[in-house]
């Protein structure tokens, strides 16, 4: 279990070479997202409220949780009673106070991520162990089982675009070569999600205090940072709002970021917990009255686009990042679309909520 | 030869190799903004403080690098505690240095007046109040120095804070009891004065 520790203590080498080399399978927290590789067959993807069906129900059944720079916030654990019941906990922090905090663990080791997998490495290899081969092939066959029952998936039908298709075709015509930062709420756990982050670094996002209005200022700061990369903020229509004055700083100062907005006309995870928990009373979270996204982007001097059909998602995205100017794209997606799976607050990771079946399949 | 304040702050960010910062400029701040409009170091103006800070907050998570803002007092030290508690939440490295009003006036309720160190002190890892230019050079540092680039793992240690007096100079501690009072707290002093004044007013000492 891999978290913001690894990236802040550039260990995702380290990490990735003592998986690799005996064959554990990694998931990661929302911060921790690039850490490992996404394309690899060892990741899991994300654990935890919006984790993925096999990653919840591999850290409910190890027996051996090697947890490294992460502090086991409440989104990842769901009720901390019932995480990782049958495991062992080995955590490794630089901070002392992080041990013990949310989740007992029996193993507490503190230092910094890089030198104690280092040496964790060169432990092993002096002592030559050797993972048990047929007990390791059977816990990957019995994950692989879970990933194919309940693979993370969506139902791209009809005329109107899925979010999630617009960040896979993004993953696409991108070939993962981009910095990401997110706004919160469905379009971050959608990122999450449906983007493979293959580097440490590239997957920007405000995890522990969930900022609005982060992702356009944010997206700001790292194209100064590296001006030849492409960075996209991937918004939803009620965060973009909230600092929606920053594009005329990527205006006036030709910063060429683009903004990929999915756009719901609604609070949309706020809308989610109304459907899913308060019998569908959709209090205060429309926000149909907003501003048309392509004028006001012409407005401040960036470049507008808008996508309705999903045979425009990839066009549109191509035209964008064709474009040495800071875009707004103003994707027109489902409405009330839903994050899935969801463990409810409250619930064990092992109970998910998988969404209806149609979506499933 | 004598460096003003603003001097000190961009020959420190200099040293520090800082090369970018974002910022919104105002009255507590304009002394720097005028060193900054002579300077090489490259400035972006954001249209909102809460910007500025996540701004300089990816720029630090995509680099591993220390992000720098600089806004002015009041209202705009106030809007970027949002991005200040978004930073430290993540363990992400930025430093944000805010004017303050001058030192004279401090507690006064002073135009553009805000107690930030104590608005930001349970959402920062170090905040600083610097009331003399002597000490500045020093509080600099002292930002940057619990993050080796070369040490891997360092940079956990957080966002800081630093509130600025615009004249420097001004204090001049006329008491041994008035240094440490000053040192406890800068709203006590000035309560101190109020009475002084009050009771001189009064006749009544």
């Amino acid at each position: 279990m891999t978290g913001g520790g690894v990236i802040l203590g550039k260990a995702s080498d380290e990490l990735t070479k003592l998986a690799r080399k005996y064959q554990i399978p990694v998931t990661g927290t929302l911060m921790g997202l690039g850490s490992f590789p996404g394309t690899d067959p060892l990741w899991l993807g994300m654990l935890g409220m919006h984790g993925t069906y096999h990653a919840n129900m591999a850290v409910s059944h190890c027996d051996l949780l090697i947890a490294v720079g992460v502090r086991f916030d409440d989104r990842v654990t769901g009720t901390i009673e019932t995480f990782a019941p049958n495991a062992q906990i080995v955590q490794i922090d630089i901070d002392p106070s992080s041990i013990n905090r949310n989740v007992v663990v029996e193993l507490p080791i503190i230092g910094e991520t890089k030198a104690t997998l280092k040496d964790l490495i060169q432990f092993l290899a002096e002592h030559k162990y050797v993972p048990a081969k047929d007990t390791r092939q059977e816990w990957l066959t019995e994950i692989e089982q879970w990933r194919e029952k309940v693979p993370l998936t969506y139902c791209q039908n009809g005329e109107i675009i899925k979010p999630q298709y617009v960040i896979e075709k993004l993953y696409y015509v991108t070939n993962g070569d981009v910095f990401v930062t997110t706004e919160v709420g469905q379009n971050q756990m959608w990122t999450a999600q449906f983007f493979k982050f293959n580097k440490p670094n590239t997957f920007i996002t405000s995890g522990g205090l969930g900022t609005m209005g982060y992702g356009l200022p944010a997206a700001i700061g790292v194209k100064c940072a590296f001006p030849d990369k492409q960075v996209v903020d991937i918004a939803g229509d009620g965060s973009i709002q909230m600092n929606i004055q920053e594009l005329a700083t990527a205006a006036q100062y030709n910063i060429a970021v683009k903004v990929v907005l999915l756009n719901n006309g609604f609070l949309g995870m706020v809308r989610q917990w109304q459907e899913l928990f308060y019998e569908k009373r959709y209090s205060h979270t429309d926000m149909t009255y907003a501003p048309d996204f392509v004028k006001l982007a012409e407005a401040y001097g960036v470049v507008g686009m808008r996508a309705t059909k999903p045979a425009e998602v990839e066009k549109t995205l191509r035209e964008a990042f064709s474009i040495d100017k800071p875009v707004l794209m103003d994707f027109r997606v489902s409405r009330e679309e839903c994050v899935y799976p969801i463990v409810r607050p409250g619930e064990s990771l092992s109970e998910m909520d998988l969404g209806t079946r149609e979506m499933i399949n | 030869m004598k460096l003003k304040g603003s001097q000190i702050l961009l020959k420190m960010l200099e040293e520090e190799k800082v090369d970018l910062i974002f910022g919104y400029p105002g009255g507590a701040v304009l002394d720097i903004y005028d060193q900054l409009y002579k300077s090489k170091l490259k400035h972006i103006l954001v249209r909102h403080e809460q910007g500025a800070v996540h701004a300089a907050d990816g720029y630090a998570r995509a680099t591993g690098k220390v992000g720098v803002c600089l806004v002015t007092s009041g209202p705009g030290a106030t809007n970027t505690v949002t991005g200040i508690a978004t930073a430290n939440m993540d363990s992400i490295p930025v430093v944000v240095f805010t004017g303050q009003v001058p030192t004279t006036l401090i507690g006064n309720d002073a135009f553009q007046e805000s107690d930030i160190t104590g608005i930001t002190r349970p959402c920062t890892k170090h905040n600083f109040l610097v009331r003399s230019v002597e000490e500045l050079a020093a509080t600099i540092k002292k930002l940057f120095i619990s993050r080796d680039p070369e040490g891997p793992g360092r940079c956990w240690s957080t966002s800081l804070k630093m509130s600025w007096p615009r004249k420097q100079n001004s204090i001049r501690p006329t008491s041994k009891s008035e240094i440490t009072m000053l040192r406890i707290n800068p709203f006590l002093r000035n309560y101190r004065r109020f009475w002084k004044c009050f009771f001189k007013r009064k006749n009544l000492c």
